[in-house]
């Protein structure tokens, strides 16, 4: 099961499964390069309302998205167990 | 010849400040990804044959905005020069994600170009004690460069940085990163990030919280006005003593000076040329100070990323990105760092909208205009209790009125022409709250005054020293409406009238498209040729004295809040656009905007009072 990072709720962690091919090439390098690996913690910090970019901390910084950026980043939820890390 | 360093780093991971230290200059630094928007030089502290050449933040050499663009060319341009021997790679210890893969690309380019790569962790003083401080020799192992543990904040591990950098070149690069494919670069920073990467949860705790409330949906919403509210407020009541005092120095100076001068023409010259031309610019030095003082906290703090996450959405109504609002903000210091901070903007149609909107921000040389005027026809009386004073309410109107301005004419124009272009989504990242570094930022704002007073001041004494001698000859100042000035004023005069405005004002308008801030030294020495009287008064009350109407002082400032007057944004304008067919369209629209709303406003204004 995978979701879009958009849809994480706040507070809750999710592990990035891989990046929309609807991405242009730079912009999945560059997302690749902040840390957005297939496999990394993301963890969504703040969800501002009225549908602003919001915040997630993924790599130990905290990078604000926008909603086209988000929706194309594809995770899968974790299980509570997974959390030990 | 000087031996040079390449210094490169991600935004924000403490490069600018870095370098201020080992240098000792003062780049500006500012908690924004993205502030160094030039090319910095200097000269190794106490080794004056070791340069360091500061880059801007990038996260990548592959770079996806202009900005990045210029720091990856200039980058792979000063590789290949022969005095480049090393370059020294900044990574944040405390976010080590965001920096490895910069730092692997740099190793990668000096293993293949044979340049050394120094690497430096930065902000080590921000692990807590005793939870397992940084490990900069496990990093330096696995690495196979030496990895030098700094903090620019409190100076620890600089000196052993100096003397590295002023000893020997350093280690050569492990040639095994020159075949390093992109993806095994990334797995590398993966693995890298895994094993020295800092326990991220207890650094950022705080700045969670606080982002908690800044970001928040209501009261993120009200503190981002309040902060504005501050902000246009205290350029009026924090500056307001110093301003009295150089006033009044300027009284007493003038009073005291010009007796003692031989010769009617020199003292006519300094008494209204001096005094009341320069003088009267140099008032507004301290509101310049302050707004720079404060634009600058909300820089260093590391508020400016959340209030640009804040406007995003609604600026992006308006044809603009949250991204705008740095650029934006900055050009009500100043259009000029406002223009080069658009290059934070990747979206080349959103950075050239950006281009529209910040000419109209009201900038701080719309400032002396505005407060000349406001003081002129606007009464102190207090309101809401003391609280705001009608005059400070009348400079919010203005500041407001023209960032409407701007967001209107962007909002215009993005729906008017339409684009194909590709936009790119908006990524920021959230830098960590920081007490900002209190000596740079008041050096900066100190530079800047200074600045405005050296370049603005030494224009604002050519042209009035010319307004002068056309307005005091040929009659020996006996009468101003017969002189020289007087003719020429009189012939720009029909071009005014219609605003309800007389010759001496016309000419004073003229002499703002050079820069604004001339309209009040050309008024000043104006009214001083005119001022039988020996002894310096306000200028403001010259203008009480000199009939002007009120509905003319309004289509006065809503032309000054419109026009774009001033000849270093035109230029600045155009190396940053490309060309000078942007800048030209944008004075011929805005001075034909300027004119029609500030007829407009006579006309509502003569109807209504």
């Amino acid at each position: 099961m995978s979701q879009p990072l958009w849809a994480l709720p706040k507070g809750q962690r999710a592990r990035v499964r891989d990046l929309s091919e609807a991405l242009p090439a730079a912009q999945a390098q560059r997302l690749r390069e902040l840390g957005f690996l297939p496999g990394t913690l993301v963890e969504c910090i703040h969800r501002p309302a009225f549908g602003a970019p919001r915040v997630y901390l993924v790599a130990g910084a905290c990078f604000s998205l926008e909603r086209e950026m988000a929706r194309r980043i594809y995770t899968e939820p974790l299980e509570e167990s997974a959390h030990a890390s | 010849m000087p031996r040079e360093t390449l210094l490169v780093g991600s935004p924000n991971s403490g490069k600018s400040l870095l370098f201020n230290r080992l240098t000792g200059l003062s780049q500006k630094v500012a908690n924004f990804p993205g502030i160094t928007v030039r090319l910095g030089r200097g000269e190794l502290l106490g080794h004056a044959d070791e340069v360091l050449i500061d880059f801007p933040g990038t996260y990548s050499l592959a770079p996806i905005s202009g900005e990045e663009r210029i720091a990856s060319d200039g980058f792979q341009a000063a590789l290949a020069r022969a005095e480049v021997q090393r370059v020294l790679c900044v990574v944040d210890a405390t976010r080590l994600g965001k920096s490895l893969s910069l730092a692997l690309q740099m190793l990668r380019e000096g293993a293949r170009q044979g340049t050394d790569v120094l690497v430096v962790a930065t902000m080590t003083d921000a692990f807590p004690p005793g939870g397992g401080a940084f490990d900069a020799a496990g990093l330096s192992e696995a690495l196979g460069v030496p990895v030098f543990p700094v903090s620019g904040k409190t100076g620890a591990g600089l000196d052993t940085l100096r003397g590295a950098l002023a000893g020997a070149a350093g280690a050569p690069v492990p040639p095994r990163y020159a075949e390093l494919h992109d993806e095994a670069l990334q797995a590398e920073a993966q693995d890298l990030m895994a094993r020295f990467g800092a326990p991220g949860a207890l650094l950022l705790r705080g700045q969670t919280r606080l982002d908690g409330f800044f970001l928040h949906s209501l009261f993120g919403g009200l503190a981002f006005f309040a902060l504005m509210a501050v902000l246009f407020q205290s350029i009026f009541t924090w500056a307001a003593p110093a301003m009295d005092g150089i006033e009044a120095a300027l009284a007493w100076g003038a009073d005291g000076l010009v007796p003692l001068l031989p010769g009617t023409l020199l003292k006519d010259f300094v008494s209204d040329a001096l005094f009341g031309g320069v003088g009267a610019f140099l008032v507004f030095v301290p509101q310049i100070f302050v707004l720079t003082v404060i634009v600058g906290i909300m820089e260093d703090s590391g508020y400016m990323a959340r209030a640009a996450v804040i406007c995003h959405r609604p600026l992006r109504f308006f044809g603009l990105t949250g991204k705008s609002f740095v650029p934006m903000l900055s050009g009500v210091a100043c259009a000029i760092p406002g223009i080069y901070a658009a290059r934070v903007v990747e979206s080349p149609r959103k950075r050239w909208l950006t281009y529209l909107a910040v000419p109209l921000m009201p900038c701080s040389a719309r400032l002396p205009v505005y407060t000349l005027l406001i003081v002129a026809f606007i009464p102190a009386t207090p309101i809401l209790g003391g609280l705001l004073g009608l005059q400070g309410l009348a400079m919010v109107g203005l500041y407001l009125f023209g960032l409407l301005a701007g967001l209107v004419v962007t909002s215009l124009v993005s729906r008017v022409a339409p684009s194909e272009e590709d936009d790119l989504p908006f990524v920021l990242e959230m830098p960590p709250y920081r007490v900002p570094a209190w000596g740079p930022l008041l050096q900066m704002a100190l530079r800047r005054s200074k600045d405005f007073v050296t370049k603005a001041g030494a224009v604002i004494f050519a042209v009035t020293v010319v307004v002068w001698v056309l307005g005091y000859f040929p009659n020996g100042g006996k009468d101003l409406g017969a002189s020289w000035l007087g003719g020429l004023g009189h012939w720009v005069e029909p071009l005014f009238a219609p605003l309800g405005l007389d010759w001496r004002y016309g000419v004073a308008i003229l002499t703002s498209f050079l820069a604004r801030e001339v309209f009040v030294g050309t008024l000043g020495a104006i009214f001083g040729i005119e001022g039988a009287e020996e002894n310096f008064l306000p200028l403001a009350d010259h203008i009480q004295a000199s009939g002007m109407a009120l509905p003319s002082g309004l289509a006065l400032l809503v032309f000054f809040a419109l026009a774009l007057q001033c000849v270093s944004t035109v230029a600045v304008l155009a190396r940053e656009s490309g060309g000078w067919r942007l800048p030209l369209s944008m004075v011929a629209a805005y001075l034909v905007l300027a004119y029609g709303a500030a007829w407009v406003a006579f006309l509502f204004a003569s109807a209504l009072l």
